[in-house]
């Protein structure tokens, strides 16, 4: 009886700490959510003097590298000490991680990939950066390559202005001739395929022209007033710049003997080092073991001393086949951080963070992931029998969709998910950390099996006829007296997704419906949606809080999205009345002008997709990072991802280390030189 | 020379099985897209739509079959790995040096313990020695390599805080070869030769104690013992080669088995050898890499299988061609 009570205290304790910590992290400095004005994020402005590092300072004294007012921009990027919530830093240290999917080159104008997991954060720099957005009170783009811009009075022309004097990391400059390349060469040529398309800049029906002005300003030429959301294709994602001065070698518009089929292997994964205008520079690959990045020396953004970013020397990712190491090697000391995605991983990170010795901690950002059961609503794609054209009717009634979330327990979810203040239940269109969410906007179905029951029976005539516990389909049905059998299908790699599936199955059950359930493995779980080959699905959504930039999570933007009503290629697509309302809200939202505007907008949708009950919510979660005790400025509610991952949304350049914790760099000497450019095989190609 | 229509049936089944499920490698770029780029979904489904027509994969699939054959018997080419963005044979030939060092290894120690523990146990049968050997053998047999690797890991990462997976702590990977370098590619290298080597290991001691026990009964060894010949030459020379026949023939059998196992425990373990290639292969649908792997294995089978006759014959004159 004593162990029991001791073991009870330790429990309260246990909650007490752990409930106290999250009020804490509520109230405390070092969080920024949506607390900074754009110029408490970045500025552009001159800078009575600079400082470099000191491996750079020795490069320059040697006479190796140009002094660092010739390879900074006149006027660089600034970046706030609002943003360092530890304050300004010092040089050196080693950032260690981890990824999981092999680098298949370094092309990424063509679509190649660099492992994810942050390395493209790292390479990537585009007009315009989404990272930042989740610390300001006005979330809009932040600018980055692009430093300002303004519409012309017809609306039907954007003017942009790049920064000045910035170069790449061999030195050559950055202009506006590589936008031009990157969205005239790779983004429109049909013949490549790149990271945005022709389509994507299509507006009132013609593709968007882009006039060079001079080296720094260019204009683009819209078919439509006032295109605002295509500020949101200036991103890393959209929009990741290629060096012209690289690549042109290998373009068949600008070679001769080039062609469109070797383009995409131009630069294989091994021939480092590569051209970025990243923090940054690979120098050292070795497949499946390790990618090695080193400063990029000719980097553009200081901080408000004038001190060249980034502050760390190094970063070493160690390549793993699978996501979870990335955890293992925090856990051991071996790696520097992981993402805390999925409540699975909670329990067991958080038990090793309590230890003393513990050399990490754990933080959790707003509600932004969450769990959603999605019915197919298309009336006939990818329907097969009798019994899938009869479900598609149901699903696509109210009153069916209505008892199916009276029948789901969204409480018992989420405390099954992970008890406690990082899960609750989610009802609607947007988790609760998104700015566009509100509780009055939110129609709530609750948990009450009963009246799942009188709906099933009073509106559609459903009767368990032959007393097996299971429903049978009413007469009048093309399968009239079989058992009401529903697939529900979820995907494998996202263990939290299982786990709340299998939870429906009993819930379900209860009210007489019976669920197969079936998981499936990534890629097949995304073949038998593209292909409408499903009655219901459960689906994790990171994205729904920024509904401006993934329309497509909302409602139907295009013939293929949501993947929960795609048209088929026989008959057009009959939207149900609500499901118009917000096709219209979002093209509206497309050309909305004002922050304000677009949260009308949202707003709305978010009542009409409620109260249809479009999909049905199960629970949301907030995600968490668990990150090496060593490391300076990282806020206390750095979400894992909001707008776009954690590397840009620190963003990791202006994270540091104390001097007695910082690791020994290994590659201080290896900083690229003109000479190791051209010691590559691509530039001799 | 069956071998060749036995591999173009293995090759043909085994690019069936990989085709079978919904979807192919650009669902799984598709995917990527969505849940590591951060991409809208419509962007996702149009660039996996537009790579898919790139690399031919929406063309018929026995159009795909012979081409990838045609190409392998023509020039020698084992196709593209879509997952890696370089041919097929790069892939392999870069991670097959780990892979047979592996392989080879818990294959030498394997046997060798095996046969050293086995005629201790044999000679010494129901000692003390004998039945912890026994047990220790019915422990490594009976418990699969993957949940052995899943153990070790767990407990030299969350007990002894040391860095597994990989064959080097971060800050190796890269250096030159020094003392400091060889002992923390060794405090990584005995997890995967251990974890391998296990099951052989007790195999081999169990088959090496049951043969010898049966030689030991025989009349030969009684006649050399009644010679006068001393208990060592009368086991080594006598009764151990006879016993040892069925582990040599054997041997070529478990090549393909070793490279089975360090292909599991690799994955576990996340080394950089063919292992993980061949499941992420598997997962992602990466057909060609996927095909090449499983011709692989076939082709190792049959050359293993020619190791051991060949072996076989030198120690054993009678299964010598005339």
């Amino acid at each position: 009886m004593k162990s029991f009570s001791k073991k009870l205290s330790v429990i309260l304790v246990l909650l007490l700490v752990f409930s106290m910590s999250f009020t804490v992290l509520a109230q405390d400095d070092r969080a920024l959510l949506g607390k900074l004005d754009m110029d408490e994020v970045i500025q552009f402005t001159n800078l009575d003097s600079y400082n470099e590092a000191p491996e750079l300072k020795e490069m320059v004294e040697n006479g190796e590298l140009p002094p660092l007012e010739e390879r900074l921009p006149s006027t660089p990027l600034v970046r706030q000490s609002e943003t360092m919530v530890d304050g300004a830093g010092i040089y050196g240290g080693v950032w260690r991680d981890t990824f999981a999917v092999p680098i298949d080159g370094w092309n990424w104008g063509a679509g190649n990939v660099q492992g994810y997991f942050g390395i493209h954060q790292i390479l990537h720099e585009s007009p315009l950066l989404r990272g930042e957005m989740w610390k300001l009170n006005q979330p809009d783009p932040v600018p980055n390559l692009a430093t300002d811009w303004e519409w012309t009075d017809d609306g039907k022309t954007l003017v942009m202005n790049f920064i000045e004097g910035a170069k790449w990391s061999d030195g050559e400059p950055f202009t506006t001739e590589d936008i031009a390349f990157t969205y005239n060469d790779l983004i429109l040529n049909e013949q490549i395929t790149s990271t945005a398309t022709a389509d994507d800049w299509t507006y009132g029906g013609e593709v968007t022209e882009l006039e060079v002005i001079d080296d720094t300003t260019v204009e683009w030429h819209f078919g439509a007033e006032y295109p605002m959301s295509a500020l949101s294709y200036f991103d890393r994602n959209n929009f990741p710049v290629s060096p012209k001065h690289v690549y042109e070698r290998f373009h068949p518009a600008y070679t001769a003997d080039a062609n469109y089929e070797d383009y995409p292997t131009a630069i294989p994964a091994h021939d480092v080092p590569i051209v970025t205008m990243g923090a940054w520079v690979p120098i050292r690959y070795s497949a499946g073991e390790q990618l090695v990045m080193v400063r990029n020396p000719y980097f553009w953004q200081v901080d408000e001393a004038g001190n060249q970013l980034p502050y760390m020397s190094e970063v070493r990712f160690m390549e793993a086949e699978s996501g979870e190491t990335r955890t293992n090697n925090l856990v051991s000391g071996e790696g520097d951080r992981t993402n805390l995605e999925n409540p699975s991983t909670f329990a067991m990170v958080r038990q090793e963070s309590l230890k003393e010795d513990s050399n990490f901690t754990m933080s959790f950002g707003p509600f932004t992931s969450m769990y959603r059961l999605e019915m197919n609503l298309s009336k006939d794609y990818g329907v097969s029998d009798d019994r899938e054209a009869e479900l598609r009717k149901l699903f696509r009634d109210k009153k069916f969709r209505q008892a199916l979330s009276h029948a789901i327990d969204k409480e018992a979810l989420s405390s099954g998910a992970f008890p406690g203040p990082l899960t609750k239940e989610y009802h609607g269109a947007y988790p609760d950390g998104s700015v566009y969410h509100s509780d009055e906007n939110t129609t709530v179905y609750d948990y009450d099996p009963e009246k799942a029951k009188t709906i099933l029976k009073e509106e559609f005539g459903f009767e368990d006829t032959n007393d097996d516990g299971i429903l049978n389909w009413p007469e009048g049905t093309a399968v009239a007296g079989d058992e009401l059998i529903i697939q529900l299908k979820t995907n494998e790699d996202s263990a939290a997704s299982v786990q709340a599936s299998e939870a429906l199955v009993p819930m379900l059950r209860e009210v007489g419906i019976n669920i197969r359930l079936q998981v499936l493995s990534g890629p097949n779980n995304t073949a038998r949606t593209d292909s409408g080959d499903f009655d219901l699905n459960v689906a994790r959504n990171d994205q729904v809080g920024t509904p401006y930039y993934f329309m497509d999570l909302v409602g139907p933007i295009s013939s293929s999205t949501p993947g929960y009503h795609q048209e088929g290629s026989e008959n057009p697509r009959e939207l149900l009345p609500f499901e118009q309302e917000i096709a219209d809200l979002l093209q509206e939202l497309r050309l909305t002008r004002t922050a304000e505007e677009r949260t009308d907008i949202l707003h709305e949708i978010e009542r009409i997709y409620t109260e249809n009950i479009y999909t049905i919510g199960l629970y949301q979660l907030r995600q968490g990072l668990a990150i090496n005790n060593r490391f300076k400025n990282i806020p206390s509610d750095l979400p894992p991802y909001l707008y776009d991952y954690m590397v840009n949304a620190m963003p990791i350049q202006i994270i540091w280390v104390a001097e007695e914790d910082q690791y020994d760099e290994l590659f201080l000497d290896e900083i690229p030189l003109e000479d190791a450019y051209s010691g590559t095989e691509w530039s001799s190609k | 020379m069956y071998i060749i229509p036995m591999l173009i049936v293995v090759s043909f089944v085994s690019f069936i099985v990989i085709s079978l499920p919904p979807g192919d490698y650009m669902t799984t770029v598709q995917n990527r897209l969505t849940s590591q780029a951060g991409m809208s979904q419509d962007q996702a489904r149009a660039m996996a739509e537009r790579m898919r027509s790139q690399y031919g994969l929406d063309q018929p699939f026995m159009l795909q079959y012979l081409n990838w054959i045609k190409n392998i018997v023509l020039r020698g080419d084992f196709g593209f790995s879509f997952q890696y963005n370089r041919p097929v044979s790069d892939v392999i030939w870069g991670r097959l040096g780990y892979t047979f060092l592996i392989a080879l290894s818990a294959h030498i120690i394997s046997v060798l313990i095996g046969v050293v523990v086995g005629i201790y146990s044999a000679t010494h049968q129901y000692s003390f020695g004998d039945n912890i050997a026994t047990v220790f053998a019915f422990i490594g047999l009976s418990i699969p390599n993957f949940f052995f690797a899943i153990v070790i890991m767990y407990f030299l990462s969350f007990k002894l805080n040391m860095h597994v997976g990989g064959l080097f702590s971060s800050e190796y990977v890269f250096a030159p070869w020094n003392w400091a370098k060889i002992v923390d590619f060794l405090q990584h290298f005995w997890v995967p030769v251990f974890v391998v080597g296990i099951a052989g290991t007790a195999q081999n001691m169990r088959i090496m104690r049951g043969n010898l026990l049966d030689e030991l009964q025989k009349q030969y060894v009684q006649t050399a013992r009644a010679k006068g010949l001393t208990e060592r030459v009368v086991i080594y020379k006598h009764a151990v080669r006879n016993a040892i026949q069925p582990l040599i023939m054997y041997l070529g059998m478990s090549l393909p088995f070793l490279i089975q196992g360090a292909i599991v425990s690799s994955i576990v373990l996340q080394l950089p050898t063919t292992g993980p290639a061949f499941y992420n292969a598997l997962l992602s649908q990466d057909m060609y890499l996927a095909g090449s792997f499983l011709l692989m294995l076939a082709v190792t089978l049959v050359i293993g299988n020619l190791l051991g006759d060949i072996l076989l014959a030198q120690i054993d004159p009678r299964v010598r061609y005339e």
